[in-house]
């Protein structure tokens, strides 16, 4: 009961952006997607959501090629979630959540379709923002819109594509939380993709680390996570430890090539 | 506290559900098909099966069929009694010349009430009150109301919409390009055949091609004289291709720029309307200058207050090194009204610049006289003298 | 697994709590709300259109133009000379403009409200494209060398293909780039500085007749309205018009979700917005050929039916329609009444009025549209 993802090839043009990716992510898991920009992290979830092309490869989900689904078909099994609304015009917090619907419904929404889109806001908090334009909203009302639209598709795999990049700590929390949630209760196969070692140790079930469009390593973070491990991928030197049960990430900050003394001691301390 | 997951069916593996992109391609070049034939076909309102009808069948009028200088056959009563002009006021000169003017019953607005020194000139007209267009824009309905049997206008205007429009009321349209000295015979006659008046209309192109006949008889082989003509406007002159450059040779003149060919050359402007450098008039040295308007003001049957044209005149010999230009000193500078210079398919303004260029070839001919019958005898109006038109530098009387 | 974290949004605790909270006719009445001022508006513009047939010479009254459209509808003839006089009047000389004016300013409404979703700009007009200045150049090109009249097949050929040919590079160099909205405004505005410079010379070369000719095209009017045109454009809606409704979701996905995630949601992006522009252009271009250049109500038409009913395009599309139709009729109508009996052409009315407007609109929004 699995996404299983082999030898995916992507390019764009002459340029390969994945060479051959093997990554499985479980149903009901929290897969958290590890990498420095260019590692093709975005890439990968896009070519899950067929929002890219993959030149070879395949994906399966639970055992068939999601590559026989028509496009709609897709969109009922696989829901995306961008980094952020490209904003011109917007609709209020209801409407957007109903484009969540958009793989379901035909030629108009059913009563069905709203009694999604109504749950949706119920459990991610929108109730009292439902009537209100989107682009009125704060930084982490909006990603839950998104999180909102993607769970109104009933998907049954979820990508995230770096929700947290534009957030402050407490919506950052707040949407890997939500995150781990929706896969524990209602077993989504889900991919966050993350910037955040320390984050993603705390809130993913499994791992992948992303590296010149291959997949370096992958597993549970505690049993991932090594300091060659992170100088390969990311090329800085850390410590490792545990804190609360949760392995956590200290990077080595050398002061004579990166910051001035006075500023190493605030560090430091 | 955790729920329990909603139940979700297998993801379906039907066959695509979308329409194909040539679906909806052919759909709308279907469209495109469907409409431009079904436009030819039009399912409403035909006049033939209606009970009452527009074509003036019923009191035993006669028609005849006459062809426009299109080339267009229209078919009209004979003769025509009431005509509505779609555009402009030269068109109402011509038809009121041939002693139609009190069948009109509506006229374009320009020159008609946009021009307060025209009011009384259109005073012979009884349907000058009555506005049916304006700037080419055509009012279909105030044609309409008049209830004309002929529709008139320029070639310059959108007739064909206007054949289109009038169509379905059996109004029938005829092209007249009342301002085209080369077609004014064939045009008066033209209407003389539509109204009825052949042996007025006669008398009216008999008056200028009297002017023609009188101007080529006296001016064979006579030397030109140079003349500079400025339209309207400081350094703004009229070259060949335009009716100003034409007024010129036929007055026996030479135009001072006759040299600029737009047929050649890339030149500012328009034939009528060339801008040139004012160094050039002083280098060209004409013997004659005829201003043709003053700055701003429109011209009209109503002549400008004396004051007014004498400081334009006054102006044009104070421009800088104008004193020694032949024509400053021999004071043949003229300020003229375009109500004269234009008259009569501007044969009257080749009248009398001839007269002004030769005068000694012309001293016999009472070339006002041929004004006055064009103003009195075939526009109706009370005449006003020439000088109130024409205006020498300095006052005086033209040699 | 995580530990205290309090930063959870409030969340029921069971089933029946959840149904309490949740109310899922919040969102129908909403709908129902609109598809009442969708009604509501179509019957105001279907009055206020028939009001206006009474403007214009010859005394005619409006129960004059309701009895004239009886009759055409229940075929009675007319059995006075006064009852053909009036009803020719209406049926031929008021109807035609109206129905252009009606359909047309739909067309460009639909159109912009086409280009503003699927470019996701609020700024861009059924002109986006350039197939203004070209169907002008196309126009000129009738006027000065096929001796094209005003309302002549060789204008109207002209202006149409010029148009659409404009549309066709400007989307087929975009497609080279997967139809993205920037590309397309970019060489959207190449092709209109192309095409106006042609125009321009065009002008230069021409003599004064054609030159009139040709600025008199460009301000737009109803004026010459024959009932081809009207004939065309209403088959044109009635087949357009189901066309685009039916992808209404998806244009909402484009405007507002973006390319990415709208294919995430199911929607051919690409293929969708090929299709959608070509509908577009096609509306565009074969209501300005018959119209000349009306401006405004491609781009202020949608912003003023957004404003009323939302940016929904499920019912953004049909009241876009309705908005830009009913804008043109009274433009067409200003025109007639402001300086009779000569008449201001209706782009000229629609310019005046959309400028300020548009203007207002600008300085007016908030943070986006």
């Amino acid at each position: 009961m699995s996404l299983e993802i082999r030898d995916l090839e992507v390019a764009y043009g002459k340029r390969t952006i994945l060479h051959g990716v093997d990554l499985t992510v479980e149903r009901g898991r929290l897969l958290g997607l590890l990498g420095p920009n260019g590692s093709g992290k975005s890439t990968l979830i896009k070519t899950v959501a067929r929002i890219v092309r993959a030149r070879a490869g395949t994906l399966e989900w639970e055992g068939s090629p999601l590559g026989d689904l028509s496009r709609r078909d897709l969109a009922r099994v696989v829901a995306y979630v961008p980094q952020s609304i490209d904003q011109s015009f917007s609709l209020n917090v209801r409407e957007s959540v109903l484009l969540g619907r958009t793989p379901h419904f035909g030629a108009r929404p059913r009563a069905r379709d709203w009694e999604r889109v109504e749950e949706s806001l119920v459990q991610l908090g929108l109730s009292d923002l439902a009537d209100r334009a989107v682009t009125e909203l704060s930084g982490g009302q909006a990603q839950r819109v998104l999180i909102a639209r993607a769970l109104a598709q009933d998907p049954e795999i979820l990508l995230l594509d770096e929700p947290t990049s534009a957030l402050d700590l407490r919506y950052q929390l707040q949407t890997l939380h939500l995150a781990h949630r929706i896969a524990a209760e209602r077993g989504v196969a889900t991919v966050v993709s993350i910037h955040d070692l320390n984050h993603a140790a705390r809130f993913c079930d499994e791992v992948a680390f992303l590296s010149g469009g291959r997949v370096l390593a992958g597993g549970a973070p505690g049993e991932v996570y090594a300091t060659d491990l992170v100088r390969d991928v990311y090329g800085v030197e850390v410590d490792l430890s545990t804190y609360d049960g949760f392995t956590e990430v200290h990077p080595r900050i050398k002061p004579e090539r990166t910051v001035r003394r006075t500023e190493l001691v605030e560090v430091a301390s | 506290m955790s729920r329990s997951a909603p139940t979700r069916s297998a993801p379906t593996r039907s066959a695509p559900t979308r329409s194909t992109p040539t679906r909806s391609r052919a759909a709308a070049a279907l469209v495109v098909a469907l409409a431009l034939p079904l436009s030819a076909c039009s399912a409403f309102g035909s006049s033939g099966d209606e009970a009452v009808e527009f074509e003036q069948t019923d009191d035993g009028r006669s028609f005849q069929t006459v062809t426009d200088e299109l080339g267009r056959e229209v078919r009209v009563p004979d003769p025509v009694e009431s005509v509505a002009i779609g555009y402009n006021h030269y068109n109402i000169e011509l038809i009121r010349g041939v002693g139609a003017g009190d069948r009109i019953v509506g006229v374009a607005g320009d020159g008609v009430d946009d021009a307060p020194g025209n009011e009384a000139y259109w005073d012979s007209v009884p349907g000058a009150d009555t506005i049916v267009g304006r700037a080419a824009e055509f009012n279909y309905d105030a044609v309409v109301a008049a209830e004309p049997e002929l529709f008139v206008t320029l070639s310059n205007s959108p007739y064909e919409e206007a054949i289109e429009k009038l169509e379905p009321f059996g109004i029938p349209v005829l092209v007249v390009t009342a301002w085209e000295p080369s077609l004014f015979e064939s045009n008066v006659a033209l209407l003389g055949e539509v109204f009825g008046t052949e042996d007025r209309a006669a008398e009216f192109s008999g008056l200028y091609t009297e002017i023609n006949d009188l101007l080529a008889e006296r001016l064979e082989g006579v030397e030109t004289r140079d003349v500079y003509f400025e339209n309207g406007e400081p350094n703004v002159t009229g070259v060949p291709g335009s009716g100003w450059n034409d007024i010129i040779e036929l007055a026996g003149g030479r135009n001072i720029f006759e040299d600029i060919d737009f047929e050649s050359g890339n030149f500012e402007g328009t034939v009528h309307q060339t801008p040139v450098d004012p160094a050039d008039v002083l280098a060209r040295d004409p013997d004659l200058v005829l201003r043709n308007g003053l700055d701003g003001t429109v011209a009209g049957y109503e002549p400008w207050p004396v004051a007014d044209v004498a400081a334009v005149a006054d102006g044009i010999a104070a421009r800088p090194g104008w004193s020694e230009l032949t024509a400053v000193q021999n004071g043949d500078v003229f300020v003229a009204n375009n109500f004269w210079t234009s008259a009569l398919a501007k044969g009257i303004g080749a009248l009398g610049l001839a007269k002004r260029l030769h005068p000694e070839l012309f001293a016999d001919v009472d070339t006002e006289e041929y004004f006055r019958r064009w103003v009195e005898d075939f526009q109706e109006t009370p005449y006003l003298p020439e000088a109130d038109y024409v205006y020498r530098l300095g006052g005086g009387e033209t040699r | 697994m995580s530990a205290g974290l309090d930063v959870r949004p409030e969340e029921p605790t069971s089933v029946a709590e959840l149904e309490a909270q949740v109310d899922s006719g919040a969102g129908r009445r909403q709908d129902r709300a609109r598809l009442l001022l969708l009604v509501g508006g179509l019957a105001v513009t279907v009055v206020v259109t028939v009001l206006t047939l009474r403007i214009g010479a010859g005394g005619i009254s409006t129960g004059d133009t309701v009895s004239t459209l009886w009759a055409k509808l229940t075929g009675t003839l007319p059995r006075t000379p006064e009852e053909l006089r009036i009803q020719t009047t209406v049926w031929e000389l008021r109807v035609p403009r109206a129905g252009l004016a009606l359909l047309g300013g739909a067309a460009l409404a639909v159109a912009g409200t086409l280009f503003q979703g699927l470019l996701r700009n609020p700024l861009v007009s059924p002109f986006t494209l350039g197939i203004a200045p070209a169907a002008a150049f196309g126009a000129s090109m009738a006027i000065l060398f096929a001796g094209g009249g005003t309302s002549s097949a060789a204008l109207v050929g002209g202006a149409l293909v010029s148009g659409i040919l404009c549309a066709v590079v400007v989307v087929g160099l975009a497609a080279t780039k997967q139809m993205q909205p920037t590309t397309l405004i970019l060489l959207g505005i190449a092709l209109t500085q192309l095409f106006t410079a042609l125009t321009a010379g065009l002008q230069y070369i021409a003599n004064e007749e054609a030159l009139a000719a040709i600025v008199r095209w460009t301000w737009g009017t109803v004026n010459g309205a024959v009932w081809y045109q009207v004939v065309t454009l209403a088959v044109m809606l009635v087949i357009a018009l189901p066309f685009v409704q039916l992808r209404s979701s998806a244009v909402n996905a484009i405007a507002f979700a973006g390319d990415d995630a709208a294919r995430s949601l199911g929607v051919p992006v690409s293929r969708v917005r090929l299709e959608l522009i070509f509908v577009a252009v096609l509306l565009t271009a074969v209501t300005i050929s018959f119209t000349g250049i009306i401006g405004f109500v491609g781009l202020v038409g949608p912003h003023i039916a957004r404003l009323l009913i939302g940016a929904n395009h499920r019912y953004l599309l049909p009241f876009s329609a309705l908005v830009g139709g009913l804008l043109l009729v009274l433009a067409d109508a200003v025109g007639r009444v402001v300086l009779a009996p000569a008449l201001v052409p209706a782009g000229i009315v629609d310019a005046l009025i959309g400028a300020p407007v548009f203007l207002y609109l600008i300085l007016v929004r908030k943070k986006a549209f």
